[in-house]
This record gives structure tokens, C-alpha cells and sequence, in this order.
């Protein structure tokens, strides 16, 4: 078994972002063996770009699409799930066409990130409901299978109206589970699930990805991605920034540069004595406050008590003023 | 599989309290030619009322408004709200879908206003020469209903306001503008469900300002044809909207 994740066939570095190589090449064939190919991918709406030429390929394993509200994931789980016609590029699951072509539906699973069951269904219903519309030989057997596997054998025949949150989660798993597919798709999949139902389901992909399916799942939880996946596809306003390795990508996050704003008893002498220290490359004093730039987060963390005792300073205020995620993502596009 | 699209179709679409409220309307004209026949009203009043029971009732509001509840509800709301995408991501081909969803729009919207039309023209004319106009306005109505219903349910995979736009329909076009010109008439829902009401109620007396049943039945069957064609050309080329 293979785990792959990478740039498709479109010519693009491994890391950074998607990169113009001047006028387009013609789509070439698609890559045999792959089971998710996106390549040279765009998708606008008027003038509004939400894909932007993408390339990437998936084999078996656990894949997060990694990226803040509105990048561009949800784009491109409809664009993976033949929901959505690519304005330019080709996806193809299994090397056929994903957009007009309900055949590819034998081998996904979706789970959209909207509500999408009936409320008066109950959990069973709409498992058997999914086993059915993809005639199965045995659906009962397969909806029972289902359900179990999501944890919801207890409440299955309650309306799914009255379910929690979490449940209602677990429940569209069961739907796109219900027929064993090779490439599961899943929206913000954990969103409204508690610590132990997130477990269970981190878990459960961890195991069908080790039985050799593919699992691609959006999130914009950092955290979330870090405990599952073992790559990850980061998109930041609807371009592919980096692929690979997690483990890479987060070393990338940690690595980057920080700044943090100080107050203390003298902004000024302190920020004398923080200029001469080598993980700092910046400073700044604006409106009473002391903005100060590190490439080095750790040494900068252990020598900035240091400098402020060896001056005689108070360090009064502490903040690191870009740890959002959008910063980490603005980041690694710039890069 | 139709079936299986088809059951849940008809629990979803009789879940909602819209549906409560039709079968209401639907014992309107029920009620009312109860009413009639209690008080002893007969005689030219009596055509009179019969006409404003199955031409302006039924025909005329009943039929459209239950066709536009039950047409758009059936595949454009579930569309909107999301509760469609199950459906379609499974192998089936998209004009299955279509069909199971009209095949419930239609019955659904049949079953409601054609007995309302048999019963109530039979109570009203009970004393009448036969069952020929009740019959008539029955089949009128059925087809009035499935035309309707095939066309609103169209119109909700053009639009994601097939609503409004089909009372504005059903009011602005079939209440006021068809009934002013004559050759308006064969673009009107309405006046193809009365054609084929007249023709069967009253076959050896043409009345000349409907449409001949057989034209009438005519342009309704190439109205489906249309609003099918339409329905699984969209659906086909379904594009889901961004909640990202």
C-alpha cells in the first residue's frame, strides 16, 4: 500500500503555491492507478475565482484538506463529488470523468457539510435509503452494518430530527458508508461531534484508510488534520499553498516568522537590547507598544526573560499578534 | 429504484403542514356544494354556481395552488435545502429522478383535486341528466393538475424562487391576462383543463369559447413534454450550491 498525496501531472512545485509556467499545455492523460485526479483545475463563478489550477493526486490514505472558511475546500469536494463542473481542468475519480457521470458514485462516499437528511427518517431509515438507491444486494444487512460501524445502533430508530448535532454527523457517515466505497469524501466532518465521538471516528477513518481506501476530509482545525492525516492539501483562497508530508508542512508553521507585541516598564531601552539578539530581525516601536520580529520562536521564548532581567526591565504585556490561522495559511502562500 | 425515491418523496412531501392546508382547500368545494344542495338552490343559479364552483374553485385556484406546492416541494426545495444531495450522489441515472419526483408531484396533486371535482359537481348536479359534467370536470381537472405540476416542478430547477414566480404565474397570466385574449388560450393551463371539461360534460354542445378537447388535450400533452425535457436537462447539468 501506497500513500501518496503530491502535485498532479500540471508541472507545480511540492511546496508553495500554484505557480504560472506560462500559456496552459493541452491536458495530458490522466495518471494511471491514481484514485483521484485533479489537474489544472479551476472553478469560477462570474468573476469570482474559487479554485484556482490545481493539481493533485490521491491514493489510499488519509488526506485533509487543510484551510480557512471560505478557501475553496467545500469547491473542491463538490468539484471531486460530480456536483460541480470544473470550469477548466479535468477530475476524475479512478480515471473517468467525475462531472455527468453517476457511475463514479459506486466508489464514492460523500458527506456534504450541510444538514442532508430528512428529519423524519430515522437513522436506519436513511442508511437503508443509501443501500437501496445503490442496489445492494443485501440492504438491510448493509444499512445494520453501517450503523453499527457510526455508533448509532442505540438510537437508530429515532427520527433524525431528534438527534444531537454529533449524531446527525455520524448518521450522513453511515449514508456514505453504507456501500463500502473506496474514496470517501467528507466535509467538516467532526464538526459538532464531542472528544469521544471524534476519537471514534478518527479512528474508523484511520482503519478504512489502512484497508487501502482513500479519505479526503476538509477542516479548518489544525489540530484536527495533525491527529489524522499523514498529508494534507493546504488551500488558501482557492490555491493549492502546500502538499506532502504533515509533519513537513507543520515544521514550515512553526518555522515562520513571528511577531509579537511587548509593553514594558521601558519600551525603548528594551527594544535596544532585543535588536542585538540574533533570533531578532525587527523591531518596531508604534503608538507606545513594541513590535518585535523573530525567525527563531523558541530562542527568542527562552531569551527574552534574560534580556529583560540583565536590563533591569518589566515585561508588562506579551502577545504574539499573528497566530491566527489565516496568518499561518497568508504565510505559506507567500513562501 | 423509482419506488424507493418515490416513497420518500411522498412522506417528505406530506410531512409539511403546506399539505395539511391543501387537503383543507381541497374540501372546500366539497363544503360548498353541500351548502348549495341544502339550501334547494336550482335553476339557472344553480348552473351558476356549479361553474363558480368547478371553473373558479377547482380549476381556476385549487388545482394550480396544490400543483405549485407539491411541484416545487417535491425536487427544487429539496434542492435548496440540501436534503437532495443523497440522492444525488448515487448511481442512478439523473432522469430516473425526474420521473419518480413527477410521478408523485402529479399523483399527489391529481389525487387532491380530481375527487374534490367528481364530488363536488356530482352533489351539485345530482339532479342533473347524468354524470357526464361532474366526469368532465374530474378529467379536466387531472390533466389541468398533471400539467401544472410537471411545469412548476420544472420551474424549480430553473429557479430557486419557483414559488413567487408561479403564483405570479397562476395569478397575473391565468387570472387576468389568458382570459383577456383569445389567443392566449393556448398558452394557458387553465383554459386546457376547461377545453377537456367542456368536451367531456357537454360533447354534442361545443362551447366556442373553450378550446376543443382534443386540441386542448393536445397542447397540455406537448406542455409536459416540454417541462420534462426541461426538468432532465437541468437536473443532468445540477450544479450544488457553495455553503464554503
Amino acid at each position: 500500500m501506497t500513500d501518496r498525496v503530491g502535485p498532479g501531472p500540471h508541472d507545480r512545485p511540492l511546496w508553495g503555491p500554484s505557480v504560472a509556467t506560462g500559456p496552459r499545455a493541452e491536458p495530458r492523460p490522466l495518471s494511471a492507478g491514481a484514485a483521484v485526479e485533479f489537474q489544472g483545475v479551476s472553478r469560477w463563478y462570474g468573476n469570482v475565482v474559487a479554485v484556482n489550477d490545481i493539481s493533485f493526486v490521491l491514493s489510499s490514505g488519509v488526506t485533509g484538506l487543510l484551510g480557512p472558511n471560505g478557501a475553496g475546500k467545500s469547491t473542491i469536494l463538490h468539484l471531486l463529488a460530480g456536483l460541480l463542473r470544473p470550469s477548466d481542468g479535468v477530475v476524475a475519480i479512478r480515471g473517468a470523468p467525475a462531472w455527468r457521470n453517476p457511475a463514479i458514485y459506486r466508489e464514492i462516499g460523500l458527506v456534504p457539510e450541510r444538514e442532508s437528511v430528512h428529519p423524519f427518517l430515522s437513522g436506519y431509515e436513511f442508511a437503508l435509503l443509501n443501500a437501496r438507491l445503490q442496489a445492494l444486494p443485501r440492504p438491510e444487512e448493509a444499512a445494520r452494518r453501517a450503523i453499527e460501524t457510526v455508533g448509532l445502533t442505540d438510537a437508530r430508530d429515532r427520527p433524525v430530527g431528534t438527534y444531537s448535532k454529533g449524531m446527525r454527523q455520524r448518521v450522513k457517515i453511515a449514508g456514505a458508508l453504507v456501500h463500502e466505497p473506496a474514496i470517501l469524501l467528507l466535509d467538516e466532518p467532526f464538526n459538532g461531534m464531542d472528544p469521544r465521538q471524534r476519537l471514534q471516528m478518527m479512528e474508523l477513518f484511520a482503519q478504512m484508510a489502512a484497508d487501502g481506501r482513500v479519505i479526503l476530509f476538509s477542516s479548518h482545525i489544525l489540530e484536527e488534520v495533525e491527529r489524522l492525516a499523514q498529508n494534507v492539501l493546504v488551500i488558501v483562497s482557492g490555491r493549492l499553498a502546500a502538499a506532502g508530508d504533515f509533519r513537513e508542512i507543520r515544521r514550515l508553521m512553526t518555522d515562520r516568522p513571528h511577531t509579537f507585541t511587548i509593553r514594558s516598564s521601558d519600551d525603548r531601552r528594551l527594544a535596544a537590547a532585543l535588536v542585538a539578539h540574533p533570533s531578532v530581525f525587527g523591531v518596531e516601536l508604534t503608538d507606545g507598544r513594541l513590535a518585535v520580529r523573530t525567525s527563531d520562536y523558541a530562542g527568542f521564548a527562552r531569551a527574552l526573560p534574560a534580556i529583560a532581567r540583565s536590563g533591569g526591565l518589566s515585561i508588562l504585556e506579551l502577545l504574539p499578534t499573528d497566530e491566527d490561522l489565516e496568518s499561518v495559511f497568508g504565510y505559506l502562500v507567500r513562501r | 429504484m423509482i419506488r424507493t425515491i418515490a416513497a420518500v418523496t411522498i412522506r417528505s412531501l406530506l410531512s409539511r403542514r403546506r399539505s395539511l392546508l391543501l387537503a383543507l382547500l381541497a374540501v372546500l368545494p366539497i363544503a360548498v356544494a353541500l351548502l348549495v344542495r341544502l339550501s334547494g338552490r336550482v335553476g339557472p343559479g344553480l348552473d351558476a354556481i356549479t361553474d363558480i364552483v368547478l371553473d373558479r374553485l377547482v380549476i381556476t385556484t385549487l388545482v394550480p395552488l396544490a400543483a405549485l406546492v407539491f411541484g416545487t416541494t417535491a425536487l427544487g426545495a429539496e434542492l435548496d435545502d440540501g436534503t437532495a444531495v443523497f440522492l444525488l450522489v448515487k448511481p442512478i441515472a439523473r432522469w430516473r429522478i425526474v420521473a419518480a419526483k413527477l410521478a408523485v408531484a402529479v399523483t399527489l396533486t391529481v389525487l387532491l383535486t380530481a375527487p374534490a371535482a367528481l364530488l363536488a359537481g356530482t352533489i351539485l348536479l345530482a339532479d342533473g341528466p347524468g354524470m357526464a359534467v361532474p366526469i368532465g370536470a374530474a378529467v379536466g381537472t387531472a390533466v389541468g393538475a398533471a400539467t401544472y405540476a410537471t411545469i412548476f416542478l420544472a420551474l424549480s430547477l430553473i429557479t430557486t424562487r419557483a414559488l413567487p414566480m408561479g403564483l405570479v404565474y397562476v395569478l397575473v397570466w391565468e387570472g387576468i391576462l389568458a382570459g383577456l385574449f383569445e389567443g392566449t388560450r393556448v398558452l394557458s393551463v387553465r383554459q386546457y383543463a376547461l377545453g377537456i371539461a367542456g368536451a367531456i360534460g357537454h360533447p354534442g354542445d361545443p362551447n366556442p369559447s373553450l378550446l376543443d378537447g382534443r386540441t386542448a388535450l393536445l397542447l397540455a400533452a406537448l406542455a409536459v413534454g416540454i417541462a420534462v425535457a426541461i426538468a432532465v436537462r437541468r437536473l443532468i447539468t445540477f450544479e450544488i450550491g457553495e455553503a464554503d
